[in-house]
């Protein structure tokens, strides 16, 4: 092998090791419950795949900082003299709202507004407690509310989401937030949103798949579905994977302002967490406009995929631009010895004869 | 006879008080100062401009990638007639940090490696030296870094002692290396492997101004 082949195959491994291994994990997960429609009302296919895209998270976590960096935060390690770091608790949220995915949909009732009631509730909840418990440094009470709201947006960006779409929707957002971490110079970050993002992926394949083999008569009937837009007598969604979906973009959308050291842009991060939503409501009004006959999740794939490219693609014209006015290392260091004045202004001719 | 013996006296107490005072002045001859000669130890207030840390570290296992932190602070306390030991308090803000890549600047403050958000700053406090050649010692002190403190030896030399327009001036120039791995700064070690190494080297310039003796 070599020389270049053993250099991308370090790369490959730390990519499967941090991304891939932890969707395929997720993935396995998700499978007993992603082969049945979205649309079922069986609360465990949520709570399932919630726990799955979480997972996919903790794990990735755990491969890139080892698993006593989640331990600590609730135990004393012996011999562990590392100390906590304060976004570590993104690790800790994501764990907790996998173990909540499991028991959020079991406390709700089985009536349409027991759902509401529950879902809002626990969405508040989830919000207030991050709010609580997640302090990135810098941040004061005022961005601690903006922290909450994020949150709170961000889980009702994704219950407004069609069930169908939901998954596609995560794989984008997380996509999004991992490119823009990473332009932030936060690596570690940005592969753990690589790994939900490729997750959502996989796990939105397989119900995908799973979906062209349904019965002719259950298409039929999910294709009026999508026709009318109306919600058949069902019950609403548990919230489970909105409520852990949106808590991880709101908190990873404010972790990666915490800890920007680029800062070229501070609205990157509310668009982010925005991204569902305008999704929904461009699907919603692209329908009306050009009489969409199909399921909504194409148009929501286009359009946040246009939206999120169009964030990305401006990021990175005000970094060149910033690049572009930043003062050169040998003005810095001429300003640093007091000499600005004197040889800004002695021409290139004069100096050229003082050194000879 | 009495005369000679007199003055035979008088030589061999002559004698007797010259080698006794040889015996008495022998250790201050050999290096060890008196007691009445020793100078307390100045205080040098370290000159941001001209104080700085550079560091080295390996890259993909090829390079050395070398890079700076600018404008060190504190103090440093020490006898100008090199009489004791100094005593070092430095501090290095990590926003300082400069390799001549903004982006890379980022980075480094960034939670991957020095975290700037959480731990703003780098220090240095000698706790006990040792003479180890002229003017220069290896001092042992604590070094935190990233939140973890370890005890470390460093190579100090004095470098000089001059004039400046505010007064005298001292230099100093520290050598020491550190595995980051043990301040929790292990991103590159083993993910990925081999793309910066562990080990790194630190030289430290410091100049400072001696304050002026209390009239």
């Amino acid at each position: 092998m070599s020389e270049n082949d053993s250099f991308f195959s370090e790369i490959a491994q730390y990519v499967f090791s941090v991304v891939v291994l932890p969707a395929l994990i997720a993935a396995v997960i998700a499978l007993p419950v992603a082969l049945k429609p979205l649309r079922s009302r069986h609360r465990w296919v949520e709570a399932g795949i919630a726990l799955a895209l979480m997972t996919a998270f903790a794990v990735s976590f755990a491969r890139e900082l080892g698993s006593n960096a989640l331990l600590r935060q609730v135990v004393a390690i012996p011999d562990d003299n590392a100390p906590f770091e304060r976004w570590h608790r993104v690790g800790m949220t994501a764990v907790v709202l996998g173990l909540a995915a499991l028991v959020v949909p079991r406390l709700q009732g089985n009536s349409t507004r027991a759902r509401l009631a529950g879902g809002v509730g626990f969405a508040v909840l989830s919000a207030l407690l991050v709010s609580f418990f997640v302090r990135f440094p810098g941040l004061n009470l005022g961005w601690q509310l903006v922290q909450f709201l994020f949150v709170l947006f961000g889980i009702a960006s994704f219950a407004l989401m069609w069930r169908g779409a939901i998954l596609w929707a995560a794989w984008i957002s997380f996509g999004l937030l991992g490119f823009l971490v990473a332009e932030s110079g936060f690596a570690q970050l940005a592969v753990m949103c690589g790994a939900v993002s490729a997750a959502s992926f996989m796990i939105a394949v397989i119900w995908w798949t799973a979906g062209l083999f349904r019965s002719r008569t259950e298409r039929e009937r999910v294709r009026e579905e999508a026709a009318d837009f109306k919600n058949p007598e069902e019950l609403p969604s548990t919230g489970a994977i909105a409520i852990a979906l949106g808590t991880m973009v709101g908190v990873v959308a404010m972790c990666g302002r915490a800890y920007d050291s680029a800062r070229v842009w501070d609205h990157q991060w509310t668009l982010a967490v925005f991204l569902p939503a305008f999704g929904w409501f461009a699907a919603v009004k692209m329908r009306q406009w050009f009489k969409w006959k199909r399921g909504y999740a194409p148009l929501v794939i286009a359009c946040m995929l246009l939206s999120a490219g169009g964030i990305a693609g401006y990021l990175k014209w005000r970094q060149s631009a910033s690049r572009d006015t930043v003062p050169s290392t040998d003005q810095k260091s001429l300003d640093m010895y007091g000499d600005r004045g004197a040889a800004s202004h002695v021409p290139a001719g004069a100096q050229a004869a003082a050194r000879r | 006879m009495t005369h000679r013996a007199a003055l035979a006296l008088s030589v061999l107490s002559l004698a007797s008080l010259a080698v006794a005072s040889l015996a008495a002045t022998a250790p201050r001859m050999q290096g060890a100062p008196a007691a009445s000669a020793a100078v307390a130890p100045s205080a040098i207030t370290l000159d941001p401009v001209h104080s700085m840390a550079v560091f080295r570290v390996q890259h993909l296992g090829a390079g050395f990638f070398w890079g700076r932190f600018n404008e060190l602070s504190g103090t440093v306390q020490w006898p100008l007639d090199d009489s004791a030991a100094p005593v070092f308090d430095v501090v290095a803000e990590v926003k300082k940090v400069d390799t001549g890549s903004d982006k890379l600047d980022g980075n480094l403050q960034g939670p991957s490696f020095f975290n700037q958000a959480e731990f703003p700053t780098i220090a240095f406090k000698s706790t006990s030296a040792k003479k180890i050649g002229d003017r220069r010692y290896a001092v042992t002190g604590d070094l935190t870094l990233r939140g973890v403190t370890k005890s470390i030896e460093v190579d100090c030399t004095v470098t000089g002692i001059g004039k400046g327009p505010a007064g005298q001036k001292v230099g100093f120039e520290c050598t020491f290396a550190i595995n980051r791995a043990d301040y929790g700064m292990k991103w590159g070690i083993d993910a990925p492997k081999g793309a910066l190494g562990n080990e790194v080297k630190m030289v430290i310039a410091l100049e400072g101004d001696v304050a002026k003796p209390k009239e």
